[in-house]
């Protein structure tokens, strides 16, 4: 079932164009990695996809719906940033996840958190930066959504956390979910990948299969866009 | 879910506000006893005007703060990087802006409210119990409850026009940020030129008005029911009054609105 769907979608920001009419169906129950160089148009296609931006022509759409009040109730978005109020506290945070978020798992999020090691009354703010990334990681994942929207979650992590990062994204989405992960990073996501969506320039250069663009190339999925674009580094 | 974010602000506010309040409301009563009690040439003297300055201090902080927060709220809240977590919420724009404004309107309500507890707590340190009794058999008095059931509607339409004032100015400050938000360097300094702008077309519209009030004859009307009833004259003028506040809400409420569901553009 087809779980978010860009027709003829562009976005302009002034003269520039981060997204150039781009069509593309994302099925759910798949685990999709939005690839590609800083500046592709990962980060706005995300952000069109939560409403935090309008597309300048053409169209999104989230399980059928225009991204709005409807779509958010079943969209758990994970930004590039520290996004959570900094003052509060995590049973602060339990509380305003589970009075705004109808789909919010309490008992999941306090297991994972307990399995992290991750507790205390002080607030985020004075939590370590990779302590937060963990935190945001795990209300994200805590919320029983159908679209998984996750902006860099490995980037600026140490690979202890990025493991421990992949680990929770395999293990706690719903299996009819979709989990779009945007990140430049692809060694470390390509083990968990059904689909990968190759962005350019704002436009998208390849959608396909991971398995099945593997064995076409006989290449791991890092290696081949190392040799096709040239334009990575880790 | 408007209750459920204006819930959340109040706690936002509340963990700034309540240690301010408790403060305030304490050291007007160590005021008023102070006054009671500390001899006369001591409270002249500098003890006496620390505890003024001090006194002074936290009402202004009350002040300070009530104001500073109604903007960082909203600014902090929508505009910086928790907007990313409050415009991800499965609720629409207007209800974000409008729970901010109700929430502004409440934790001034609060301020005004602590104030004037403050005064009260004062007076009561210092001239006992029965400086409240001769307070309150004052306003029991049959001349001054009949001036009061006189002035009645004047006295209701006074706090709605306050009400309406303090809406119209929060909102007309957050559809500046709104626009000031729409460049990506600068952002406050233009947003403080955007406040600029409103003031200016402000002054033009009370002009234009004023003038259409004056050569319509709608202000010579006014005045003759101002001086056949002073009362009834300054109920009217208050509702208009309160009819342009509430209009000047909705104009800067949606141009606030447009710009964050439209033109969102965050850090």
């Amino acid at each position: 079932m087809s779980m978010l769907e860009c027709t003829a979608l562009s976005k302009n920001y002034g003269s520039v164009e981060a997204l150039r009419s781009i069509d593309l169906t994302l099925e759910s129950g798949r685990i999709v990695g939005l690839v590609g160089p800083n500046g592709s148009g990962k980060t706005t296609l995300i952000k069109l996809a939560q409403h935090l931006l309008t597309p300048t022509s053409g169209m999104i759409t989230i399980d059928g719906m225009i991204p709005g009040p409807q779509t958010k109730a079943i969209v758990s978005y994970l930004p590039d940033r520290d996004f959570l109020p900094q003052w509060m506290n995590l049973d602060e945070l339990m509380t305003f996840y589970h009075d705004f978020f109808p789909d919010f798992n309490p008992a999941k999020a306090a297991d994972m958190l307990d399995t992290l090691g991750v507790s205390g009354r002080q607030p985020l703010g004075k939590m370590s930066k990779g302590t937060r990334e963990k935190v945001q990681l795990i209300f994200t994942m805590s919320r029983e959504a159908k679209v998984y929207l996750l902006d860099e979650p490995i980037a600026g992590v140490d690979p202890a956390t990025r493991d421990y990062i992949l680990r929770t994204i395999l293990s706690n989405y719903s299996e009819n979910a979709l989990v779009l992960i945007s990140t430049h990073l692809i060694t470390d996501v390509e083990p968990i990948l059904d689909e990968v969506v190759f962005l350019q320039k704002g436009t998208i250069e390849l959608h396909e299969n991971a398995d099945a663009l593997r064995e076409r190339t006989g290449k791991s999925i890092d290696g081949y866009f190392r040799e096709v674009y040239r334009c990575w580094g880790n | 879910m408007l209750g459920k974010l204006i819930g959340y602000e109040t706690k936002a506010f509340g963990r700034i506000m309540v240690p301010l309040y408790i403060a305030m409301l304490a050291f007007a009563l160590f005021t008023g006893l102070s006054i009671r009690f500390v001899p006369e040439d001591i409270m002249q003297g500098l003890p006496g005007v620390l505890i003024g300055m001090l006194y002074g201090v936290l009402m202004m902080a009350i002040i300070i703060m009530t104001c500073v927060l109604s903007v960082t709220r909203f600014y902090k809240n929508l505009l910086g990087q928790e907007g990313y977590l409050m415009f991800s919420l499965p609720t629409d724009t207007a209800t974000l802006i409008v729970s901010k404004v109700i929430s502004v309107l409440i934790w001034t309500g609060f301020s005004t409210i602590v104030a004037f507890m403050a005064i009260a707590l004062s007076a009561l340190g210092a001239g006992g119990i029965e400086a409240f009794r001769e307070l309150l058999h004052f306003f029991r008095h049959p001349e001054i409850l009949q001036h009061l059931s006189q002035i009645s509607g004047v006295l209701i339409l006074t706090v709605l026009m306050i009400i309406a004032g303090t809406a119209a100015s929060i909102v007309r400050i957050y559809a500046g940020i709104a626009i000031g938000h729409q460049f990506n360097d600068h952002r406050i300094l233009f947003s403080i030129v955007a406040l600029i702008a409103f003031n200016i077309i402000g002054t033009i519209w009370s002009t234009l008005l004023s003038t259409f009030g004056f050569y319509t004859g709608v202000f010579e009307s006014l005045s003759r029911i101002f001086e056949a009833d002073t009362v009834q004259g300054i109920c009217i003028a208050q509702t208009g009054m309160i009819g342009v506040l509430l209009f000047q809400v909705a104009l800067f409420g949606i141009l606030t609105w447009v710009l964050l569901d439209r033109r969102l553009n965050l850090e």
